[in-house]
């Protein structure tokens, strides 16, 4: 009976040292970008999982993705046939030639693998509110066309687009897209994208316009800066305290802890205020909860842009009288993203360059903000 | 003929299952710390059974998911483990049988064996489940609008979303609080009519439709949402394992408890 107990416990030992090891193997977070699993994200051409998107090639130019609501789609190249099992509504012809896409990030990505002016046909946005240049002459020459706001789109004007494919968040339309024989993808999650599904979220739409290079060499761009980004920080003295949300009449609402910007802030050696909260971007969160955190924190981003009262730390306090309760108000800094700001995904790589100037000032000597400004604490007279 | 005796003694070994316990224990340890950050590799198994996980997340991250695979050779051991140690005593029973003075007595003693036989039939549940289930997933329903769902056809008749209209709770301010939707199926020559709400899903057919999300969340908040659901429908073989496995543990745990009483007489 001895010698049975001592193998058992001698496996036992072995398991535990070999589930031990698996859990230090898998327990590191997915934004820690080593240059070995960069080098196999840029190169690797298998299945993949993109926070909660997935691509998987199948081989003879087939591709089944996994949009942001767990449908599953196929990508069949044009003149080949469709393979058993799928509905007509999972089927898209590649390379999409005609796209109606609501989300500014997905014009952004669409822009960086270079199609934007070939393929995109219909937007949700006034003329007036892009700054895409693409977009902009797209929409003067008529070959865009705005669809109306996304909570009342005009289906009539959907039908002129005439889209293969329709990059939504609103689930609301599937039916009437089926109904009209167009595939849709869900472009959002239930959940935020995390700084590695931002990053690759260009390797998700790229099989669709079968544009995989330009897909690399985007993601390699904004792989390699995040690189510098960590190297040019690695020995900052400081680690503000950051916090990124705002208090609206009824709602108070932050990035959440596993959101791309909360992990690229504690990416740059900084504490993220609301790392503990976990769930979709522009998520809900108490006012107390927001007060609290806004106590000691150092740097505030708010979601308001100059055009929407963001000019100065007075207007917000204005707007809001409970904001200027938050430290940053009263003897911190405050930005606001510029307008443009939510339009330029396909500039990543600057974006994240400049988040890492603002909470790193004294690393980026000289360094002229591009997408954020920093907010003056009154409004210039006159 | 000697070494299947052996096979059999060492599969029904007590020294056996606590090894397997006490390595389920560890590897769940590991599982937990994997879904807790990456969580994202774990979810789609619910819909595209476990086969096709393992080929596509599964292999990709095999440091994540190790721990699952684990887990299923773990639970195959604990299952192989109970069905031998269990088949044992109920032939010994079976065996010493003439040594019970009331026919119901011996019976009763079947009690634990029974529960025993009724968890293994709920693993096989849950393996007919990952292998077998199909899911339907991003399913939307307009008021009015009919979807086929197999041979199933399911229309949205009427979609009641209650708004909390009070003024005790601020932050609930016209925020749904109840949602019902009334849905008619068919499927050939059947009908139904019936309520769908959150925890109340609706069984037709062989299919199991659930409420996964709808919308307007707020009402009148001055965006003119489309009022929606979207649905999680389910074709899941193993539910029928479940639910005679529960019963059955019920049954033994009636006899088991029966019995005890007998015995404090």
């Amino acid at each position: 009976m001895k010698s049975f107990i001592e193998i058992w416990i001698q496996i036992l030992v072995c398991l535990v040292i070999s589930l031990v090891m698996a859990g230090f193997m898998g327990c590191s977070n997915d934004n820690q970008f080593t240059a070995k699993k960069t080098a196999k994200d840029t190169e690797d051409l298998s299945f993949m999982s993109i926070g909660s998107f997935a691509v998987n090639p199948l081989g003879d130019g087939y591709t089944e993705v996994r949009d942001g609501a767990g449908r599953t789609l196929i990508l069949v190249p044009r003149g080949k046939d469709v393979p058993d099992g799928y509905e007509a509504s999972q089927v898209v012809r590649i390379p999409v030639q005609r796209v109606v896409a609501y989300g500014s990030f997905d014009i952004a990505i669409l822009k960086a693998l270079g199609v934007v002016q070939e393929v995109l046909t219909g937007v949700v946005t006034k003329k007036e509110d892009w700054y895409v240049p693409e977009v902009i002459k797209g929409m003067e020459e008529n070959r865009i066309l705005f669809l109306g706001g996304y909570s009342a789109i005009d289906f009539e004007q959907m039908r002129k687009a005439e889209p293969e494919l329709v990059l939504t968040w609103d689930m609301s339309i599937l039916p009437m897209m089926d109904e009209m024989g167009v595939t849709t993808a869900i472009t959002t999650t239930p959940v935020a994208m995390c700084l590695n599904a931002r990053m690759k979220f260009v390797r998700f739409l790229a099989p669709f316009f079968q544009k995989e290079k330009q897909a690399k060499q985007y993601f390699e761009k904004v792989s390699k800066s995040l690189d510098t980004i960590r190297e040019v920080t690695r020995d900052a003295k400081q680690q503000p305290k950051v916090m990124w949300g705002d208090i609206y009449e009824k709602r108070v609402l932050v990035e959440p802890g596993n959101a791309w910007v909360g992990e690229l802030v504690e990416l740059a050696l900084s504490d993220y205020q609301f790392k503990d909260v976990f769930g979709k971007s522009c998520i809900e969160i108490s006012l107390e909860r927001f007060l609290y955190s806004g106590q000691d924190a150092d740097i505030f981003f708010t979601y308001r842009s100059p055009d929407s009262g963001a000019t100065s730390k007075a207007a917000l306090a204005r707007a809001n009288p409970l904001l200027a309760r938050v430290k940053p108000l009263k003897d911190g800094r405050v930005y606001s993203p510029l307008p443009h700001y939510s339009q330029s995904g396909d500039k990543l790589d600057e974006i994240l360059t400049d988040i890492a100037a603002i909470l790193h000032p004294e690393c980026y000597p000289g360094h002229k903000l591009k997408y954020f400004r920093q907010l003056p604490d009154t409004d210039p007279k006159g | 003929m000697i070494l299947l005796q052996n096979i059999w003694y060492w599969a029904g070994n007590i020294y056996v299952t606590m090894a397997i316990f006490c390595f389920m224990i560890l590897d769940l340890l590991n599982g937990y710390v994997m879904l807790k950050y990456h969580a994202h590799l774990f979810d789609p198994i619910n819909d595209m059974g476990f086969i096709k996980w393992a080929l596509t997340f599964g292999k990709e991250s095999p440091g994540r998911t190790a721990w699952l695979f684990i887990l299923v050779v773990c639970l195959a051991l604990l299952g192989v483990n109970t069905f031998v140690c269990t088949t044992d005593r109920v032939i010994k029973l079976w065996q010493n049988r003439h040594r019970f003075k009331r026919i119901s007595r011996f019976i009763l003693r079947f009690g634990p064996h029974v529960m025993h036989y009724s968890m293994l039939i709920m693993f096989l549940g849950y393996l007919v489940s990952y292998l077998f289930s199909g899911t339907y997933l991003g399913k939307v329903l307009l008021p009015g609008k009919t979807i086929q769902v197999s041979d199933v056809w399911i229309t949205l008749e009427n979609l009641t979303i209650d708004y909390y209209t009070g003024n005790r709770l601020v932050g609930m301010e016209k925020r749904a609080i109840d949602v019902k939707a009334r849905l008619y199926l068919k499927s050939g020559n059947k009908l139904k009519t019936a309520i769908l709400s959150f925890n109340k899903p609706v069984l037709f057919s062989g299919l199991s439709i659930h409420l996964k999300n709808f919308a307007p969340k707020t009402g009148s908040s001055g965006m003119n949402r489309r009022k929606y659901i979207t649905l999680i429908i389910k074709q899941d073989p193993g539910v029928r394992f479940y639910f005679t496995g529960m019963i059955f543990f019920t049954l033994g745990l009636f006899m088991y408890s029966l019995e005890k009483t007998e015995e404090i007489r």
